[in-house]
């Protein structure tokens, strides 16, 4: 019954297999997988589900020896190691190696997704991952808000400045953040070399606009003078911090903005806030980049808050 | 337009209707059109999905939608992980169904343009195939090597160094 599922269908179907299964398995099973197979578009790539033992490793990475060059776009997806032994730091380090032996063949890569980032990058490495990525123009990471996150990824982004990438997606996997609404993705285009006494950390600003407060990034950062924080947010909601008295600590007094938002403000305080706090704030800060933590629930469709913001 | 409390009709091929909320049948993007170009109240007719199959792709809409408003209720970040876990465990007594049904659960899934449960169904024959050498992927399946033993082993070439 199944085999007699239209060819579109199959195709869809062998996307959703791991790495390895698509590959080594599929076109042996009989002339017409094999022709499916073969019409995927390889220049889309997952590694999802693929990448659990040390074995799936050479493979893959033996794989993108001979093949590496044509892949357009990959995502790297959850990492999930099947193999207990390795589900700690070495097996993070395992995971690291093959992705830059990965990397390092894939050099038409245009569009590049990692998870799980901040246990991955290296700072001092970051830049020797990325830097043969000549056609790179889209990276996306997903990186958790912890301690980790605030020593390893962001002087990495630090270093990826340099790079020439047109857009660089980051979305903060929070945890205090209503779930319905995570925190979003966010771009930021055109992003130029910073001056070389920033070689090490690059300033950033990070501007949060959604409902609510955006406090494990605040509390991060709340004594980092390199970090500027800006926080919109609706006053007197989950999960009630972020007065506008906190304003930073020591030496990085000033480098936190909190602007709570009375309920209805609309569109017109919004843009009162760019005028008056929020632009000239950037202006002062001078950042390197700024990234947006991009929650839509200020929306005035959300029914479940009032901050009214149009599109 | 569509009122919460507006129910259609849905008419299988065997002749077997099904009265359910326009909320749950609008989870399929055919019957959403449909229903746009025709107006509320009109029976909309289904040639080519069987009674019993539908009546599957409208429970996974029921569902689904109920999944979809739990979300919008809940008022603590873990009810989320919960309702989660709840739904996750329903579709695999959803899907403990035999080949022949799945198949008509996956033409439908298609024909009516139900996304999700598209999506859930390649899935579980992803699942199914996984991790099998190609052999037991045929003896599953019931396929045919139609390989002659040159091509087969052509194709066994081009991966040989995945094999070992």
């Amino acid at each position: 019954m199944l085999p007699g599922l239209p060819e579109d269908i199959w195709a869809g179907i062998f996307r959703r297999l791991p790495f390895q299964d698509r590959l080594w398995t599929i076109p042996l099973v009989c002339t017409s997988w094999e022709a499916i197979v073969r019409g995927l578009a390889w220049g889309d790539c997952h590694l999802e589900n693929s990448l659990q033992s040390p074995l799936d490793y050479v493979k893959v990475v033996r794989w993108f020896g001979k093949h590496g060059g044509k892949i357009k776009c990959l995502t790297t997806g959850q990492l999930v190691l099947n193999d207990q032994d390795l589900a700690d730091e070495r097996g993070w380090m395992f995971f690291r190696n093959g992705l830059v032996a990965i990397l390092a063949h894939a050099r038409c890569l245009e569009d590049l997704s990692i998870n799980a980032v901040s246990t991955l990058l290296v700072p001092e490495e970051s830049l020797n991952i990325f830097r043969h990525l000549t056609m790179l123009r889209t990276l996306r990471l997903d990186m958790q808000s912890n301690g980790k996150w605030k020593e390893n990824t962001l002087q990495a982004l630090g270093y990826l400045v340099h790079l020439n990438i047109l857009d660089v997606c980051v979305r903060f996997v929070q945890h205090a953040i209503t779930p319905a609404f995570p925190s979003a993705a966010s771009g930021f285009g055109g992003v130029h070399s910073p001056s070389p006494g920033s070689l090490l950390k690059a300033q950033v600003m990070i501007f949060d606009f959604d409902v609510h407060h955006g406090n494990d990034t605040h509390d991060i950062f709340y004594d980092d003078p390199s970090v500027l924080f800006v926080s919109t947010h609706q006053s007197g909601s989950y999960p009630g911090a972020g007065c506008s008295s906190e304003a930073g600590s020591g030496d990085s007094e000033g480098a936190s903005i909190n602007l709570p938002l009375p309920a209805d403000s609309g569109d017109a305080v919004m843009q009162d806030a760019f005028e008056r706090v929020i632009g000239p704030a950037a202006a002062w800060f001078q950042p390197d980049m700024i990234l947006v933590s991009a929650g839509y629930d200020a929306h005035w469709r959300n029914p479940l808050a009032g901050l009214q913001l149009r599109t | 337009m569509a009122g919460k409390a507006v129910e259609v009709k849905l008419y299988s091929c065997d002749g077997e209707d099904f009265r359910v909320p326009s909320t749950v049948a609008s989870r399929s993007e055919t019957v959403k059109n449909m229903l746009e170009d025709t107006g509320e109240e009109d029976a909309v007719p289904l040639p080519n999905v069987h009674g019993r199959t539908l009546s599957l792709v409208l429970d996974f809409c029921k569902r689904l939608v109920q999944y979809e408003k739990d979300l919008q209720d809940i008022t603590e970040d873990f009810q989320h992980g919960q309702l989660d876990d709840e739904f996750n465990a329903w579709k695999q007594d959803f899907l403990d169904i035999d080949q022949a049904v799945l198949y008509e659960l996956i033409m439908a899934a298609n024909f009516l343009n139900v996304a999700e449960l598209l999506d859930l169904c390649c899935k579980e024959v992803a699942r199914l195939i996984k991790g099998k050498s190609p052999e037991e992927i045929r003896a599953y399946f019931h396929i045919k090597n139609d390989f002659t033993p040159q091509e087969e082993e052509e194709v066994r070439r081009e991966n040989q160094w995945a094999f070992e």
